[in-house]
């Protein structure tokens, strides 16, 4: 009797995995619903910028810096900050395309730290498999509860494009602390951030595009190393005449950061003042 | 990379095994390898196991904690299974399974048999349960309570306790979760090990909650310490030192010296009124010892961490109004969800065993029905492997 009723869940349970699996082939299509970045889009839609300064980037433009701040006695500044942006750039693109057309553009590409280039551009779901290991890195729950309450999931942003309040989601994420583990420099990034400048300088008509390198947190003992692997990517954008933006690129206090790419609130303020303060000193 | 350090010591421990007779010896260089990490930790070679703190600087140091505590043990032991068959030796040491978070293994595998796909899928019909539990515990469960552990920096009362309990439960699920899968893998491929917990939140005592704590390295530190020394200098003083070897396993620092020292004490009070059949006393030193004592566990900074016990203990200072820290956190439905759901999972924990002695192993968790329901909760709550094991890897 125990060892039917073994068999008989056993077999529920061959059907339950059967499901998830058929999920995560689903996900991985175009059919997935798991897009944020529309409700991010949605929320900046009325959002643009003609003169000034526009910051783009992901999300650690998104959650990391703040326009309001660096406008303040400065010039007009604009947050237009999108999730997963270093992953779907086309799209991100065309959506820029017609809401910037400013001179300047300060992009903060996170691809800077990536280890590897990408697999195959623009193609957050290829990453996704290949990072995840073909499991899915978001919830069927959140799945379902996107598709029925796309609005539980929005946050708001203000007419400066920043987020109200904060919100540094530790959904993909852990809150723990890890260290930035960049440790080669590989042409091939470079390469592609280059591409993407011009690109940028293409669809928006924008005369500078300075590139921010976006700071990420790593241990005292590590920074030494990942910041001379750094310095060879930048020096190789310098070269290709692209102005590198630098302040804090590598921090060990904690205090500024949700994770270990994200700011935290404090940082958030703390980043912004530091890019004004750099931009000032730059007499644009 | 652990293969280049894993080897050779494994190889030394043969080559001691086989030209030496003499015990005294053999058990000299066994202690010796359980504190190599203790070494490596003083001189910062490798980090302490704070849960908070970096575990190691090179790869090649991975698992280094597990493999030369197993070789010590394995050589005070098993020493004829080592000279006669050094092969199946190394195959335990360097088995992978056992570095990243335990358990240690109890034996030396008495023969490694070819991979048989049959009795392999007759071993996951049955072990399925437990890797599903495991599944739960360390990738649904644990990372919920990640946003909660910033609670770590506050100095304030109320945030010190929750702290407390808090991490106290994070390392359980983590740690518990992260064994019951190694667990499961090697009975799969027929590996015996002892499970590495038991329920411990059932404990009636401290003394209890430490055999069904980290049991696997509960079990080392009884062969190898308490087993040794108590003969010599009796139970108490044999459990101070038992508590002070673990404590310098953990890392050569203050925080866990203390913790040695606290645990001890209460061990002994704790067996002292056990004695005496006072379990009410117990059940409140075992609360008051697993709360203060992961307080200590996860303070490196001896300074914040003697504030935290001046709060603490300052009785005339005690403000019970929500900390700073805590007002700060913003939970995720899914996180609390998660979070209630491991409160009841110890209620169950601390009851269950109060109604039948028969549920015990988490065999009420494991029952088909159960275990069919959390796996079709994980799958739809799967987020991502947003967990690395807290304890592994050094």
């Amino acid at each position: 009797m125990a060892i039917d009723k073994l068999k008989y869940f056993n077999k529920i349970k061959r059907l339950i995995i059967l499901i998830w699996i058929t999920y995560a082939t689903v996900f991985n299509t175009e059919f997935a619903v798991y897009l944020p970045k529309v409700t991010d889009y949605f929320q900046k839609d009325n959002l643009e910028i003609n003169k000034g300064i526009a910051l783009i980037g992901g999300s650690n433009v998104e959650t990391g810096l703040s326009a309001e701040l660096i406008s303040t006695n400065f010039y007009e500044c604009l947050n237009l900050g999108i999730s997963s942006e270093k992953e779907e750039f086309s799209e991100y693109t065309n959506y820029i395309k017609d809401k910037v057309s400013t001179d300047l553009i300060v992009y903060s590409p996170a691809s800077i730290w990536s280890e590897t280039p990408f697999a195959k551009e623009d193609s957050y779901r290829n990453s996704f498999l290949k990072l995840s290991g073909y499991i899915p890195s978001i919830s069927i729950i959140s799945q379902i509860r996107e598709v029925v309450s796309p609005s539980s999931s929005l946050i708001k942003f203000n007419s400066f494009g920043d987020q109200v309040g904060f919100n540094c989601s530790n959904e993909l994420f852990s809150f723990k602390i890890d260290q930035q583990k960049f440790t080669n420099s590989n042409d091939a990034i470079v390469e592609k951030i280059i591409a993407r400048v011009e690109k940028l300088k293409g669809i928006t008509g924008a005369d500078k595009v300075f590139i921010r390198i976006p700071p990420v947190y790593a241990e005292e003992d590590k920074k030494k190393l990942i910041s001379k692997c750094m310095e060879i990517r930048i020096k190789a954008l310098k070269s290709a005449g692209i102005i590198v933006v630098r302040e804090t690129i590598i921090s060990s206090d904690k205090s500024l950061f949700c994770d270990n790419f994200h700011p935290n609130e404090k940082g958030r303020e703390f980043f912004s003042m530091e890019l004004k303060n750099l931009l000032q000193k730059m007499k644009l | 990379m652990y293969l280049i350090l894993s080897i050779p010591l494994s190889l030394f421990a043969i080559f001691i095994s086989r030209k030496i007779n003499n015990d005294i010896i053999i058990s000299i260089v066994s202690y010796l390898f359980f504190f190599i990490s203790p070494i490596l930790t003083y001189f910062g070679i490798i980090g302490v196991l704070t849960g908070f703190d970096s575990i190691y600087t090179s790869g090649l140091y991975f698992g280094i904690s597990f493999y030369t505590v197993n070789i010590g043990y394995q050589l005070l032991t098993n020493r004829e299974i080592i000279k006669t068959n050094p092969l199946k030796f190394i195959l335990t040491i360097i088995n992978p399974l056992y570095l990243f978070t335990g358990p240690f293994p109890n034996q030396i595998s008495a023969k490694f048999k070819s991979f048989n796909l049959k009795i392999f899928i007759k071993r996951l019909e049955i072990i399925n349960s437990e890797l599903i539990l495991g599944v739960f515990f360390a990738f649904i469960l644990a990372p919920s309570f990640n946003p909660l552990l910033k609670l770590k920096e506050s100095t304030e009362i109320v945030d010190i306790l929750i702290f407390g309990i808090i991490f106290e439960l994070y390392v359980y699920l983590n740690f518990a979760g992260f064994s019951m899968i190694a667990w499961s893998f090697m009975r799969l491929f027929g590996i015996n090990v002892k499970r590495n917990f038991n329920q411990p939140f059932s404990a009636t005592s401290i003394v209890e909650y430490w055999q069904r704590w980290h049991v696997s390295l509960s079990y080392i530190l009884k062969e190898l310490f308490f087993k040794k020394l108590k003969p010599k200098i009796g139970i108490y003083n044999s459990v101070f030192l038992v508590f002070l070897a673990s404590a310098l396993w953990h890392g050569v620092t203050m925080n866990f010296l203390i913790w040695g020292i606290v645990h001890s004490l209460f061990w002994c009070v704790s067996y002292y009124f056990h004695k005496r059949d006072f379990k009410f006393f117990n059940y409140f030193l075992l609360f008051f010892g697993v709360v203060i004592g992961r307080i200590i566990f996860s303070e490196i900074n001896t300074g914040i961490l003697f504030l935290k016990f001046k709060t603490l203990f300052n009785i005339s200072q005690w403000n019970f109004h929500l900390g700073s820290e805590i007002a700060t956190i913003s939970l995720h439905n899914p996180d609390i969800l998660n979070i209630l759901i491991t409160i009841f999972l110890i209620f169950l924990e601390i009851t269950m065993p109060k109604f039948s002695k028969s549920y015990k192993n988490y065999n009420y968790l494991r029952a088909p029905l159960v275990s069919t329901l959390i796996l079709l909760f994980i799958c739809l709550s799967f987020a991502g492997f947003n967990s690395n094991p807290i304890y592994g890897n050094r």
